[in-house]
This record gives structure tokens, C-alpha cells and sequence, in this order.
């Protein structure tokens, strides 16, 4: 996020806070789906996310990057939510159907593009809870690896290597081989 | 310097984010280029990123998003919200969050975001730490069409400037509720219509 703009929404305008859940909500909701596995979940952690951001807002520090420690908060949630029941697979109702959909393209290519999600969406419920984290992380908040290293507290090469494990798993699930620690 | 395959390929990685420094790139491609093993598992990391493309994009429900709108509202802090109009924050904010963030989706590309700094050799293998990267703020926190979109807030609901009494508080609340129903009926409208696209 812009600098100016947090600096704004720690003072409370309404129009950067508004812009602020407006830009957080969607990739913090998908990191919230691959690791909560349920979009009711899911939902209760983004608001809850959103809740504690709010209110820690005002005392946050520019001494790391805003999206870290938003995805700091975000983790939190997640596992809390995870302690009291752990993940389960999105339901029929939640396909990606229910996602938003792409551009323009042609009805053939949104009908390819729906298939590859849905299998890539299985693929990632599939993966370890550390590599889908990983995954997690870089797609939808966009970290950098060793921003991803600090938050879930390993090296930057274990981060690098979930990586490297998740996206060769990723390929082999699509691919119909077995999916390999 | 020794260069392990582990090592190589954790770069390579950093390489396909565009993470690594420019003499680490080539020092991948001089290890591709003699190593069968690396060149076929970095050929394989690449199409597994070129997969994530297609990862699915989420986004709230219309219940979520408005009750996030009403939580800004609630947890807004209150100097600089009286100051600008509870009317104003509550039109903007359920605006805003409900419907700009399907746009604020539109914009996002999925792409890896450019850490402006470049990870080495040594930062890879963990024997360094690297420099605080500033995020490129065109990528995943991409804010496109927003500025357009808060211009047609201002002039749905402009601000008017409020008079810092505190007595006044319960009396702007309750506008600002009156002025949320409104909204909500008004955004219904505009709620279907995306849901079409
Ligand atoms: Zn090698």
C-alpha cells in the first residue's frame, strides 16, 4: 500500500481506510481459503483480521512492510481458527465458479481456465499446510521470500524449498503423477 | 565460490520472481547450462509457476463486504471521523469496500511482485540477510481503478465539515445509519449488475 495512504488511515480518513479494505480484502481472502479450507471460516477470519488491523493500526511502525505484518495479523486468525477445528475442503457450493471471474475471453477458454482452477484449487488443498502457506503467501500477498521466511519463522532457503516442493507437487498433481513430499 | 544444486536451484527460484541480483541470474544460467539435473527441475519450476496463474481469485460475500463497511465505521478513529462526517465515512466505506474491491481484483495480475531489492547468492543460501525490499505497489496491492471510484464517492457524499463537539457523536452516528440504509438499497443495484459480468 501507498505510504501516504497508511499514514491516512492511521489518522482515521475514512476515504484511505475505505481503499484500504477495498485493496486487502481480496488477496487476504485468498490466503484465508487455501488455509482455512472454508469460505465461512474464512470469512470470519478476514473480518476478524480486519478487526485487529484496525484497531493496531494507529501504533503500527513503518519498520517492516505493511503487507507483512498485515499477513502477520492474517496468520494469527488462521491458526486460531485452525486450533479449533482443523481444515477441511471448500464444498461443492464453493468451486471457483463463485471466485471472480477473468477478462474478456471466449466462452471455450473460461470453460478451460474454470477446469484448471478447480483442479489447481484441489492441487493446493492437497499440498502440506508449510508449502501451501508458502504458496499462499506469494500469490495472493504478493511477499517477498525472505519477507515469507521472517513471518512463518524458518530460513529463507526452508522458505525457498517449500517452494520449490510445492510447485513441483503442484505440477504433478495436474499432471495425474502422485504428489511427493 | 562452490556452488551447491540446492543452492542453485533456491536461486533459480528467486530468479523466476525476479527476487535475485542480475549476477545471479547468470550465474544459474552457467550452472544450467552443464547440470542436466538443475536445467530439468528449474524447466519444471517454471511451468508449476506458470500454473499458479490460474489460481483462484477470492473474494468475500456481499454479507462479508458490508459488514466490513460497517466495521470501519464502528472502528474509524473517531477525531478524524467527526471531522470529515460520519455520513461521508459510512457512504464511503460500505461503498468502497463492497464494490471497488471486485474492481481492485480486476487489477490484480497475479504476477510476482518486484521487490525493488535484488536477493544474492549469499542471501539465498541464508548466510546474509538482505536489505528491506520496498514492494512495488503496482503489483498485488494494486489500487487501478480506485482513485476513480472514490471521485464518484465525493460526489455521491460530499464531506461537510462537522464542528468537533463530542456531544454531537450519538447524533452523527445516527445519521450516518440512516444514510447506510440508503446506501445499502443504492448498492443493491449496483451488486446484481457486477454479478453479471
Ligand atoms: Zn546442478
Amino acid at each position: 500500500m501507498d505510504p501516504a495512504d497508511i499514514r491516512a488511515c492511521q489518522h482515521g480518513d475514512p476515504q484511505a481506510l475505505a481503499r484500504f479494505a477495498a485493496q486487502v480484502q481480496g488477496p487476504l481472502m485468498g490466503y484465508l481459503c487455501r488455509m482455512i479450507g472454508d469460505r465461512g471460516r474464512a470469512e470470519d477470519a478476514l473480518q476478524e483480521t480486519l478487526l485487529r488491523a484496525l484497531r493496531a493500526l494507529p501504533a503500527w511502525k513503518p519498520e517492516g512492510s505493511f503487507e507483512g505484518w498485515l499477513f502477520t495479523i492474517a496468520r494469527n486468525c488462521a491458526f486460531d481458527i485452525l486450533r479449533q477445528r482443523p481444515m477441511a475442503s471448500l464444498d461443492g457450493e464453493d468451486r471457483p465458479g463463485d471466485s471472480i471471474a477473468g477478462e474478456e475471453e471466449a466462452p471455450e477458454d473460461r470453460v478451460d481456465r474454470a477446469i484448471l482452477t478447480g483442479r489447481l484449487q484441489e492441487a493446493l488443498a492437497g499440498l502440506p499446510q508449510e508449502q501451501r502457506e508458502v504458496v499462499s503467501l506469494r500469490i495472493y500477498g504478493g511477499l517477498a521470500f525472505r519477507e515469507i521466511a521472517r513471518l512463518t519463522g524458518c530460513p529463507i532457503n526452508t522458505a525457498l524449498g517449500r517452494m520449490r516442493y510445492a510447485l513441483l507437487n503442484l505440477k504433478k498433481a495436474l499432471t495425474g503423477a502422485t504428489v511427493e513430499e | 565460490m562452490n556452488v551447491s544444486c540446492e543452492d542453485i536451484r533456491n536461486l533459480a527460484l528467486l530468479c523466476a520472481f525476479g527476487e535475485a541480483a542480475r549476477e545471479d541470474e547468470a550465474r544459474v544460467r552457467e550452472h544450467e547450462a552443464v547440470c542436466a539435473g538443475c536445467a530439468a527441475e528449474i524447466r519444471a519450476l517454471k511451468e508449476g509457476i506458470g500454473v499458479l496463474e490460474h489460481a483462484p481469485r477470492e473474494m468475500p460475500s456481499r454479507e462479508t463486504r458490508e459488514a466490513i463497511g460497517g466495521m470501519l465505521l464502528r472502528e474509524a478513529p473517531r477525531r478524524a471521523a467527526r471531522r470529515t462526517g460520519f455520513r461521508f465515512a459510512a457512504a464511503a466505506a460500505v461503498l468502497i469496500a463492497g464494490v471497488a474491491g471486485v474492481f481492485a481484483w480486476k487489477s490484480w495480475k497475479g504476477e510476482p511482485a518486484d521487490p525493488g531489492v535484488k536477493a544474492t547468492l549469499p542471501v539465498a543460501r541464508g548466510e546474509e540477510k538482505a536489505p528491506e525490499p520496498e514492494l512495488d505497489p503496482s503489483l498485488a496491492w494494486n489500487d487501478g481503478n480506485l482513485d476513480n471510484i472514490t471521485a464518484s464517492i465525493k460526489s455521491l457524499a460530499p464531506a461537510p465539515a462537522e464542528p468537533e463537539d463530542p456531544d454531537l457523536d450519538w447524533f452523527e452516528e445516527d445519521a450516518a445509519r440512516e444514510g447506510l440504509a440508503d446506501m445499502n438499497d443504492r448498492l443493491y443495484t449496483i451488486y446484481t449488475e457486477i454479478d453479471k459480468l
